[in-house]
């Protein structure tokens, strides 16, 4: 951690050597993040670099109270949140549909790799896309997702059924059939 | 909320939110060059601070120095006054026969001194005496010379060129005095005249005395400060002129087969000012504006991050002899052979590379002329320092720019040597016709990265016109 927190303090003084071993320690998970929410590598390959550059431009904003992972994922989230709210008035808002829940055997989950599972995401429109990644991997409420993105609570839970509509289906037709039904919406 | 968490968001949650993925390798030499190109705004905005900051001292300093040449005549007169005072002991030591009343000058205050000069004029006359305004006053603009200098820094200075100054102008502040002294004495008789004699002579000689006075006014150092400046301003030549720019340059490593990168022509301009320090001598300096243009054909995106099927990866970065050149995005890649030979689309048209970076040069040169009648010949060399102030790159596709981007690692000042002919042919008394083809050499790469050796040359001939200030 010693080490870490002397990177970053080299880094904020405009240290190249030091930036360097930060982006080589940092830039497959954050890379891993981006790819979540760009449509292809060339999107998650610009986020992540205009990502860098914040980082590396605003390093000395860093209060070192938390963890400076969490900080620079926070970063690459809102890099890809800024390029979406650009470009959301191409995106219609849909409205609120009934998801069905599903569970899936032990054995079907461990044949599904990640990269499988992250095209699949990769193939949901923009907004239901960023709306499953803040909800369902990165935490958020939907009241922090309806402010981050600049819609409403309602908006978010509907996106969100909407792509988890279109995950289920797509696992299902991949990789087998679910153990046993879920009966409720979850919105 | 967890509650809400389902099957499918706890499926995806678990394999993706710690997904690790290598990006693409040339991505980070695109995050350095954006945070140089960050560096060098920020330089660029810093030298653009100090310089407002320096015009703005500039400015300061002028004012100040305008503000003091016109100060009220009764400051000046206090600070001659402190000034002679000052150095009063030194002139005692070596003149004993100085003319003026010594005792008056010792006083430490001076504004007073200069009452107790004619204080003590009064006391040797033993009558009374009123100083005249007009009789300080008119010596009071020979000494706009010690304004213009640091008075402080003649007040503390004892090297000799100072004290030769202040000598002639004692000399000159004591001929005022003998003036004084004869106004003095005719305000005396003047008085006695009043009583019962001709006014109007008294006023005729009044105005002859001060005819005289104001003849003596003069600064003694203003004809040679003129005849100096006008020397000065006559030697000074200013050039401007415009260039075609020729660059050639070697290809210092080993590229992809068929790719093939030329330089292309530029334009020049320059404005340069010049001093005759010799009859046949004139050292120049000032700015030329240049461009350095290149092509690359069959560009090579061997560093393309291959993987199956088409597109057949994605490449952010071409390498060329000055050096690498990152794409602000990446390009989609497309084989339609199967080969080495990539496309950036799908239609099969083949990139080329524009390479374009635009330098400030800040040149000191000399010129020899070897014939100096109407039409006249120089030889010209001299060494200049370049600043990096453009950095362009784009890949073209059927004339359509698809990225853009920059060559990454360029130095942002390196230096070079130019030597050349001046051509000149006189169209007037100051106006001269130039043509000047001059070649040039950087001396060190323009690339920072030690294993590109980018130093082009160029030739330009500069056409313009020089207008002389004599």
């Amino acid at each position: 951690m010693t080490n870490l927190e002397d990177c970053i303090r080299k880094c904020s003084s405009g240290d190249r050597k030091s930036q360097t071993a930060l982006y080589n320690q940092f830039a497959s998970k954050m890379y891993g993040v981006c790819l979540r929410y760009s449509k292809d590598s060339t999107e998650a390959e610009d986020n992540l670099q205009e990502g860098f550059i914040r980082i590396f431009t605003k390093i000395d904003q860093f209060g070192y109270k938390g963890s400076f992972e969490g900080w620079m994922r926070r970063i690459m989230v809102n890099t890809s949140l800024e390029k979406f709210r650009k470009n959301s008035h191409l995106y219609p808002v849909e409205d609120m549909v009934i998801y069905e829940g599903v569970s899936f055997a032990e054995d079907t989950i461990s044949g599904i790799s990640a990269g499988d599972l992250l095209k699949m995401v990769q193939k949901l429109p923009p907004r239901y896309k960023m709306v499953f990644n803040l909800y369902a991997i990165e935490g958020y409420s939907h009241q922090e997702i309806g402010k981050m993105m600049n819609i409403s609570e309602g908006t978010s839970k509907s996106n969100l059924s909407r792509a988890r509509v279109i995950l289920q289906k797509k696992v299902i037709e991949e990789f087998g059939l679910e153990k046993n039904t879920v009966r409720t919406t979850l919105c | 909320m967890l509650a809400e968490k389902n099957n499918i968001d706890q499926l995806f949650q678990e394999k993706l939110r710690d997904y690790e993925k290598n990006p693409s390798m040339f991505l980070w030499n695109n995050i350095e060059s954006k945070l140089d190109a960050q560096q060098r705004t920020r330089k660029i905005n810093m030298i653009k601070g100090f310089g407002i900051a320096a015009a703005i001292m500039f400015a300061f300093l002028a004012g100040w120095w305008l503000s003091n040449t016109t100060l009220p005549n009764n400051q000046v007169e206090n600070k001659i006054a402190g000034t002679v005072i000052q150095k009063n002991e030194n002139i005692n030591q070596t003149n004993k026969t100085q003319p003026l009343n010594q005792s008056a000058l010792t006083d430490e205050s001076a504004n007073k001194s200069s009452e107790k000069i004619s204080a003590g004029r009064n006391s040797t006359s033993g009558k009374q005496y009123k100083p005249s305004i007009s009789s300080f006053a008119s010596f009071a603009p020979s000494t706009s010379f010690l304004n213009k200098r640091s008075d402080a820094s003649l007040l503390e200075s004892k090297e000799p060129i100072l004290v030769d100054v202040e000598k002639e102008f004692l000399s000159h502040f004591q001929n005022n005095l003998k003036l004084i002294k004869q106004l003095s004495a005719w305000v005396t008789s003047f008085n006695h005249n009043l009583k019962g004699s001709d006014t109007i002579q008294g006023n005729k000689q009044l105005n002859q005395l001060n005819k005289q006075f104001n003849s003596n006014d003069r600064d003694p150092f203003a004809h040679d400060t003129q005849k100096k400046s006008f020397n000065k301003v006559s030697n000074w030549t200013l050039s401007a002129g415009v260039a075609p720019v020729f660059t050639s340059q070697k290809q210092g490593r080993n590229y992809a087969l068929g790719q093939n990168t030329t330089a292309e022509n530029a334009v020049s301009g320059a404005l340069m000012v010049g001093y005759k320090v010799k009859k046949r001598i004139v050292v120049k300096s000032g700015i030329i504006y240049s461009q350095l243009r290149q092509v690359t054909k069959n560009v090579d995106f061997s560093q393309a991050n291959l993987t199956n099927g088409l597109p057949v990866g994605t490449s952010s970065a071409v390498v060329t002899p000055s050096g690498n050149v990152n794409f602000n995005k990446s390009i989609v890649l497309y084989s339609m052979n199967g080969l080495s030979n990539y496309n950036t689309s799908i239609s099969g048209y083949q990139p080329v590379l524009r390479q374009e970076f635009g330098y400030i040069e800040i040149p000191v040169q000399a010129t020899y002329k070897i014939i100096d009648h109407k039409f006249n010949v120089g030889v010209t060399g001299g060494i200049g320092a370049n600043m990096l102030v453009g950095n362009k790159a784009g890949l073209f596709e059927n004339g359509q720019r698809v990225n853009s981007g920059e060559t990454a690692n360029l130095r942002d000042v390196t230096y070079s040597g130019a030597m050349g002919l001046e051509l000149g042919y006189d169209l007037g008394s100051r106006i001269t016709l130039i043509v000047e083809p001059r070649v040039k050499h950087f001396i060190n790469s323009l690339s920072s990265n030690k294993t590109v050796d980018f130093k082009p040359n160029q030739l330009d001939i500069i056409t313009g016109v020089t207008y002389s200030f004599n």
